[in-house]
């Protein structure tokens, strides 16, 4: 079982071997720019070495895509998929991690979604690592996710009703009192927790997963709930509640 | 395999039939590939009259010994073949990434080890780093050090593990004692070290919660030197054992490139060929200079991922051995007031300290606006810690790329199809956690 | 640099075997069976050994007449990520603060160390301690007097003295 190690030296990249070594120019972001233009909104230099391209988020589709499967590029492992909501009504980012594992390098693609237009595209058709990523992205923030195969909640109830946990928005204890909580939960019919997915009889096809429009309809108004007020009365009563 | 068989064939007893892939005996050879059809299908089975065939539902889990924690797979099964494969996470869901929006930087430090309850070491080194990495805190040579030995120990900590699980599944019970045996000792470093055995709590953002205490190297030098020979043992057990192979060899394999794709990580990526390691390809804290391997597998499958971390338990060792070598006296903490809090005796006999000592306490570390995407190579992936700040003493956003949580949405993927003791199989040599995986 | 890899190749044919590894497994456990290392420990007859800085129950350091150290600064109550710790302070006639009410769900407790690791008097200690059993709920929640009762050895973790644990 032992064998000798083999040596494999990877193909030596142009710039970004040394670590630490803080480069201005990124090649994929030049590339970007030079190949996209206006849609590449902005470039930041983040923490010392770390390059961030904000992305129009109508064609970050068509971006992602390129940077995968260009030649150039190659971004082939999609590490993270994860938002940030500011707080303050400001829009929400959607990020993206990208990693090269032939040439080395980092890339992470922001797109900023205004409240009122949660909508991106998909990035599953390109790597399946997103489906669960933008599952839980969709369950944390309320972002919807164009063409995603599988768009239920993940992390939370597949039923919740309280909105998403992760907005600045959202209270850290939940929406509702502890005891409305407590006689939701007892009111509960529990095979209302068991989703459509699992009821496969004769005469539906198993393959396809049945998702509910309706059920997931029933989320979206909690988009609307969000005035900038709320938003920014809501980081510090919670914090007083939670130190509480 | 699912083969669909035309309509309307009157010698089709079923509608769907099953070529099941036997083949994985060790007697075939080793690098056998599952090869269809030895069993004969159902097709030359005289016609009957055409019973209805449902697919049956199992639940497994969560609360289930062998889905390693409170993953529930709703699995439909035909015949013994699992046709899909539903995994349902959430049971463990505490929100830790919003109740750290809450908390100062050091505050979450106690959050991030209940999240990989496995290797509780790496996740609160990896978090002070991302926010040192951010606040552009360079932390003093001996504290690096430090964090190389409790990183590399507790990778060794969460292998050991998945090892004896692994074994349980399999259906072998020694190896777990002999795995846990090992763990014990790991615990005891733990404890000596930090004075907890799984939630360590560990690191301070800027150094750590407490230098090594007297003797604590020796103990691990100690516990490096002896345990290639466990490891031997458990070889000794599975590595040839042909129950072993023909329960591993061959099911849920991944090619590199789907594996890539997927976002597979850490060993369960290296165990399909591709030789990406965050410690070789994003060094952190000096790796580049350490004398490791990257063990790589070939076929993607069970097998090979068992082959992939007994190996780099082996690695592990070897890294603690170098890093221990050149371990420098000094401090451990950066000295810098608005960082780290001053030293107990400082705190009491001078007002200055004092006066630091409540300002930091009071007002907590403060990190400058920005964000960073800071990955390790954490026992069971590449493990990032993306931290948002907007200037002040708490995140703004709190983010972790949890590797098990990717790695284990390919589930489905690897075990549609395949047999449904199986399933047990693929679950296990994934090696998820399910604190992390929930959050 | 490059990337050293070690490619992980399988067991030759002739290396795997059923019967063989068997009896490999039962030699094994044999001279485990008959080894003298003794990995178990026969818990409450044997106590273990636990290390100076194990982290357990809280413990109040008291001055020798017998009141508090605490001088209700309010610093354990800041630190504390788990907000177990409620705190009143107050002061006497001649002006030295004290704790009114200080107590401590060791419910809540994450048994992290933070308020040790901040006191600046040295009052509020983790403890040497594992072993917890009441009646009630309410019996955990351990008020001044009961901190300052007991009697187990404290942790060696941030001592002044010994910042080591030498």
């Amino acid at each position: 079982m032992m064998t000798p190690s083999d040596e494999h030296p990877l193909p030596s990249t142009s710039s970004s071997e040394e670590p630490g070594a803080v480069e201005e120019v990124h090649p994929s972001v030049d590339a970007l720019e030079r190949r996209f233009g206006d849609v590449v909104l902005r470039h930041q230099i983040q923490a010392g070495d770390e390059h961030v391209v904000y992305v129009e988020p109508g064609r970050s589709l068509e971006v992602l895509e390129w940077l995968r499967d260009d030649a150039g590029q190659r971004f082939d492992l999609l590490v993270d998929v994860t938002a940030v909501d500011y707080g303050g009504g400001r829009p929400i980012e959607v990020v993206y991690q990208l990693w090269s594992i032939p040439n080395r390098r980092a890339l992470r693609v922001k797109c900023e979604l205004p409240l009122s237009e949660l909508e991106i595209d998909s990035v599953v058709p390109l790597w399946d690592a997103a489906n669960w990523l933008e599952r839980e992205v969709y369950d944390m923030f309320g972002v919807h996710f164009r063409g995603h195969p599988d768009p239920r909640r993940i992390l939370m109830p597949e039923f919740y009703q309280e909105g998403h946990p992760l907005r600045k928005d959202f209270p850290l204890r939940g929406r509702f009192s502890r005891a409305e909580q407590t006689r939701r939960a007892l009111s509960q019919n529990p095979e209302d927790y068991y989703p459509p997915t699992e009821f496969v009889g004769p005469g539906r096809d198993p393959q396809v997963p049945q998702v509910d429009p309706d059920r997931l309809e029933e989320d979206r108004p909690e988009r609307e709930l969000l005035s900038p007020d709320e938003a920014e009365g809501a980081h510090g009563p919670d914090d007083q509640a939670e130190r509480e | 395999m699912r083969a669909e068989a035309p309509e309307g064939d009157a010698r089709i007893m079923s509608k769907r039939t099953v070529e099941y892939t036997v083949g994985r005996t060790p007697e075939m050879g080793v690098d056998a590939r599952p090869t269809p059809g030895l069993l004969e299908p159902t097709q030359l089975i005289p016609a009957e009259p055409d019973f209805e065939t449902n697919s049956m539902l199992v639940n497994v889990g969560p609360q289930h010994p062998a889905t390693h924690g409170v993953l529930r797979l709703l699995l439909e099964l035909d015949g013994e073949t699992v046709v899909r494969c539903t995994p349902h996470i959430g049971y463990l869901h505490s929100s830790f990434e919003k109740l750290g929006e809450y908390r100062d930087w050091n505050q979450i430090v106690p959050l991030t080890d209940r999240m990989d309850y496995l290797a509780p070491l790496i996740y609160n080194c990896a978090f002070v780093m991302a926010v040192e990495k951010l606040g552009g805190i360079e932390v003093t040579e001996r504290c690096k050090v430090l964090r190389v030995i409790m990183m590399e120990m507790d990778r060794i900590f969460g292998h050991l593990l998945w090892l004896g699980t692994w074994a349980i599944d399999v259906g072998a019970f020694t190896p777990f004692l002999y795995a846990f045996q090992q763990r014990e000792k790991i615990y005891t470093l733990h404890e000596a070290l930090t004075g907890a055995r799984i939630t360590t709590s560990a690191t301070r953002v800027g150094g750590l919660m407490a230098d090594a205490p007297k003797g604590w190297e020796e103990d691990v030098r100690a516990f490096a030197n002896q345990l290639p020979r466990t490891l031997d043992e458990i070889d000794a057990l599975l590595t040839t054992n042909g129950i072993h192979l023909g329960r591993t060899q061959g099911v849920g394999a991944i090619s590199g490139e789907e594996a890539i794709n997927s976002g597979f990580t850490g060993p369960n990526l290296r165990a399909s060929g591709v030789p990406y390691d965050v410690r070789k390809d994003r060094p952190y804290y000096d790796y580049e200079t350490y004398d490791f391997e990257v063990p790589v597998g070939e076929h993607g499958d069970c097998y090979d991922r068992y082959l992939v971390r007994m190996e780099e338990m082996r690695q592990s060792c070897r890294l603690l051995h170098q890093a221990l070598d050149r371990l420098p006296d000094g401090p451990v903490n950066v000295d810098d007031p608005r960082v780290i809090l001053p030293s107990k005796t400082d705190c009491m006999n001078d007002m200055e300290s004092m006066i630091h000592h409540f300002k930091l306490v009071m007002e907590g570390v403060k990190i400058p606006e920005g964000d960073c995407y800071f990955p390790v190579e954490g026992s069971k992936g590449e493990l990032g810690m993306y931290v948002v700040s907007d200037g002040g003493s708490k995140p703004i956003r709190w983010r972790i790329r949890p590797p098990s949580f990717v790695n284990l949405s390919v589930i489905s993927k690897l075990v549609e199809g395949g047999l449904f003791a199986d399933v047990i199989m693929v679950n296990a040599s994934l090696d998820i956690v399910l604190g992390e995986i929930d959050r | 640099m490059p990337v050293t890899v070690k490619v992980m190749r399988r067991p030759d044919p002739g290396r795997t075997s059923y019967l063989r590894a068997a009896l490999k497994g039962m030699r094994l456990t044999f001279k485990h069976l008959v080894s003298p290392d003794k990995v178990t420990l026969e818990y409450p007859e044997e106590q273990p050994d636990l290390h100076p800085r194990w982290r357990g129950t809280h413990r109040m350091e008291v001055h020798a007449d017998g009141r508090p150290k605490c001088v209700a600064c309010g610093l354990c109550p800041t630190v504390c990520p788990a907000n177990c710790i409620r705190l009143v302070g107050g002061e006497d006639d001649e002006g030295n603060r004290y704790p009114i009410v200080y107590e401590i769900d060791e419910f809540r407790c994450i048994f992290c160390g933070m308020c040790q690791e901040v006191c600046p008097v040295e009052a509020i200690h983790v403890g040497v301690h594992f072993e917890n059993a009441e009646y009630t709920r309410d019996r955990f929640v351990y008020d001044l007097d009961r901190l300052m009762e007991q009697e187990h050895p404290v942790t060696a973790l941030w001592d002044p003295s010994d910042p080591r644990s030498e």
